[in-house]
């Protein structure tokens, strides 16, 4: 069974449903598959994992996702992460007074009272953290602080990463998780997801440059223009895109 | 016509007030009837009283308490779970338990032994810290004081632990009014943490208590008072405290309220000795049908001397929370650092936040500052939880206890502060059943 099927996906905004933003997405993704979502500012990648992560302010107008067999839309964005969806946002947001690891320890302990298991050792959670936050370069003294007050833009895509790697999530979002990051920050952003990688594991990567993808190499890449997929192949997509640019896709959407 | 009750009879007579209680005791009975009679119930003309109405307690058939009441089963519930303190449990202002183990230099005592067997300990203090002529609640409390707690520090003396005040007000019987009246009084350079849980006995009728606090704190005297109102949602709770700081004396309030259908929490201050710091902290939760008022007044009297008033109310449809702050500064008190912030969270349209912030300033080299903020949660930050899993009312709770994080700083770490979180845990549960239920 397909991990993530998204059929027919036509969105837009709740406050302006005549306005379509995805215009009829097909895409399926497999258990192992590594998919990479391109395109120009304005395409509708945002949209898309705004969707598939069911914030608020975004409706699916018609078509569906699947996830594992079960339909999305019937799912609260709570529901949908503890069924093992995860989200890296591209602008994760401050939360003051509320300490990272409270915050960590409270979205873990949802999960697994979901499934009828009893809240984490302390120790253990402390433990998996230590190592998480070591490979990913996040300083422990950032664990205590509030969630992501303060940090640099690199410091938080980092830290994003560091939740998927305790989520342990089945299919992962990342929404240009590469803005903002310089290149050291970008290859320790890319060790940590291509450690994630894994057969049982999907993954959908949206960016706008090819950058990342010298990283996490991809098995799929897309071209997303005009709310629809304009175009898919393997790597070298990217790299083709890199050198020629969007203006043959973007005038391809629009004709 | 509707029938309605006077807090004080017509009927009664002055003479008569007090008449087996020394003269100055009896005086102060009548100062008090005198201006409660000549003003009555305060009603929202009263620009002190313009948020908070209380003319719906003359539709309730109350009688005054006759301060015999004992504990009743389940007294003391809702009160903070404090482990090693000095506790006491009072009961519509009587004390049914002292503690035994106290360390030499503080005692606690009833207000009505000292009365009986010492009034010459008390006289310097009762009425005399407290100037109630402008307040007509605190005056009726002077008219009809019952009994209440007597905390005296004796000077350089710290306390080994805090003490637990647990201020339990009951009518088992039928609507009752209670006129605790308490008094504190810590010696020069004297250290105590005092902690009260005001609750409501399970079961009782409708209650008014009417509370006033005097707190005389002595040079150099320091003085944490952390306190939980929690009381039930036909309970009427008023309490005015006030308290002078002499010279370098520290007092740090803080009070967490919630609930009841209507409580004021008025603090009056007065910084009379330089050096003196006064915080006034606290957190507020009203949910539907609960009216929580903070007035403040914080009179700088002498120069050099420290304020800061900082209140943050989380408030749900139905209910309805009430700031007023006011710094007066006097024409003495130069270099006067005075800061004064309220901020609500409204959770749900049908909201009420009222705020009145206001400065008197006589003195020309001061820094005083006052705030006041009104917003709901960020979705986003709703979202954001969400996505990592967490329920929506779970993360909900936990951006309110975020927005309270700062207040609830003013509780030192440790057992003390989980307690006060705990009880606000409760309260958002209670909350969320509550939601649920509807």
């Amino acid at each position: 069974m397909a991990l993530l099927e998204i059929k027919d996906l036509h969105a837009s905004l709740e406050d302006d449903t005549s306005k379509a933003i995805l215009k009829g997405i097909n895409l399926t993704i497999n258990p192992g598959e590594v998919h990479a979502i391109m395109g120009p500012n304005g395409a509708g990648k945002s949209t898309l994992s705004s969707v598939i992560a069911g914030r608020p302010g975004y409706v699916a107008t018609s078509g569906s996702i699947l996830y594992d067999g079960q339909d999305l839309m019937d799912m609260e964005p709570d529901e949908r992460a503890r069924a093992g969806v995860f989200l890296a946002f591209q602008y994760p947001v401050e939360i003051p007074g509320v300490a990272m690891a409270t915050f960590l320890k409270t979205a873990l302990n949802a999960r697994r009272k979901a499934r009828g298991e009893p809240d984490i050792e302390a120790l253990d959670f402390l433990k998996a953290m230590k190592a998480n936050a070591k490979r990913l370069g996040v300083a422990e003294d950032m664990l205590k602080r509030p969630v992501n007050v303060g940090f640099s833009g690199g410091e938080k895509k980092r830290v994003e990463i560091l939740q998927m790697a305790m989520m342990e999530p089945r299919m992962c979002v990342l929404d240009e998780t590469d803005s903002g990051l310089d290149i050291d920050a970008l290859k320790i952003v890319a060790d940590g997801v291509n450690a994630l990688r894994s057969p049982e594991r999907g993954m959908l990567i949206i960016t706008h440059y090819q950058r990342l993808l010298n990283y996490i190499v991809p098995d799929v890449v897309h071209v997303l223009a005009g709310g629809r997929i304009v175009k898919t192949g393997d790597k070298t997509l990217a790299e083709t895109l890199e050198a020629e640019g969007y203006a043959a896709f973007t005038d391809a959407a629009a004709a | 016509m509707t029938e309605t009750t006077d807090l004080i009879p017509r009927t009664l007579d002055a003479a008569a007030l007090g008449a087996d209680e020394p003269a100055w005791l009896a005086d102060l009975r009548r100062a008090g009837l005198s201006v409660y009679r000549e003003r009555g119930l305060p009603t929202v003309k009263v620009e002190a009283w313009k948020y908070t109405n209380l003319s719906g307690l003359t539709k309730i058939p109350f009688t005054q308490d006759d301060g015999a009441l004992g504990p009743s089963d389940g007294a003391g519930r809702g009160a903070l779970d404090l482990p090693d303190v000095h506790q006491v449990m009072l009961v519509n202002g009587r004390a049914v338990s002292l503690p035994g183990d106290l360390p030499a230099g503080v005692r606690m005592v009833r207000l009505s032994h000292l009365l009986a067997t010492e009034p010459e300990t008390v006289r310097p203090h009762l009425g005399q810290i407290a100037d109630l002529s402008d307040a007509p609640m605190g005056s009726l409390n002077a008219a009809l004081m019952g009994d209440g707690l007597v905390i005296l520090v004796a000077p350089g003396v710290a306390l080994d632990k805090p003490i637990h005040v647990v201020s339990v007000t009951d009518a088992p019987d039928g609507a009752r009014h209670v006129h605790p009246r308490h008094l504190v009084v810590m010696g020069e350079g004297a250290d105590a943490t005092l902690v009260e849980s005001r609750v409501t006995a399970p079961g009782a009728a409708e209650s008014l208590s009417n509370a006033v606090t005097e707190i005389r704190l002595e040079a150099r005297a320091r003085l944490r008072h952390l306190r939980l109102v929690n009381v039930a949602s036909e309970a009427v709770d008023l309490d005015l405290t006030e308290t002078t700081l002499d010279a370098d004396a520290a007092y740090d309030a803080f009070t967490l309220t919630l609930g009841g259908r209507l409580v004021r929490n008025e603090g009056r201050v007065r910084l009379r000795g330089t050096g003196a710091e006064a915080r006034l902290h606290g957190a507020y939760g009203a949910a539907e049908g609960h009216h929580i008022d903070t007035t403040l007044v914080v009179d700088h009297a002498v120069a050099d001397a420290i304020s800061d008033q900082h209140f943050k109310g989380v408030v749900d449809a139905g209910g309805r929370g009430v700031f007023q702050g006011k710094v007066i500064v006097r024409r003495d008190a130069q270099r006067t650092d005075g800061n004064q912030l309220h901020q609500a969270l409204l959770l749900a349209r049908g909201a009420e936040v009222d705020t009145k912030p206001e400065l008197e300033i006589y003195a020309d080299d001061v820094k005083c500052s006052h705030g006041a903020t009104i917003g709901e949660l960020d979705p986003d930050h709703v979202f954001y939880l969400m996505a990592r899993g967490i329920p929506e009312s779970e993360a909900r709770a936990l951006l309110v206890e975020a927005f309270l994080d700062d207040v609830v700083e003013a509780v030192p770490e440790g057992p003390l502060r989980e307690a006060f979180l705990g009880a606000v845990r409760v309260w958002q549960a209670r909350r969320h059943a509550a939601t649920w239920e509807a």
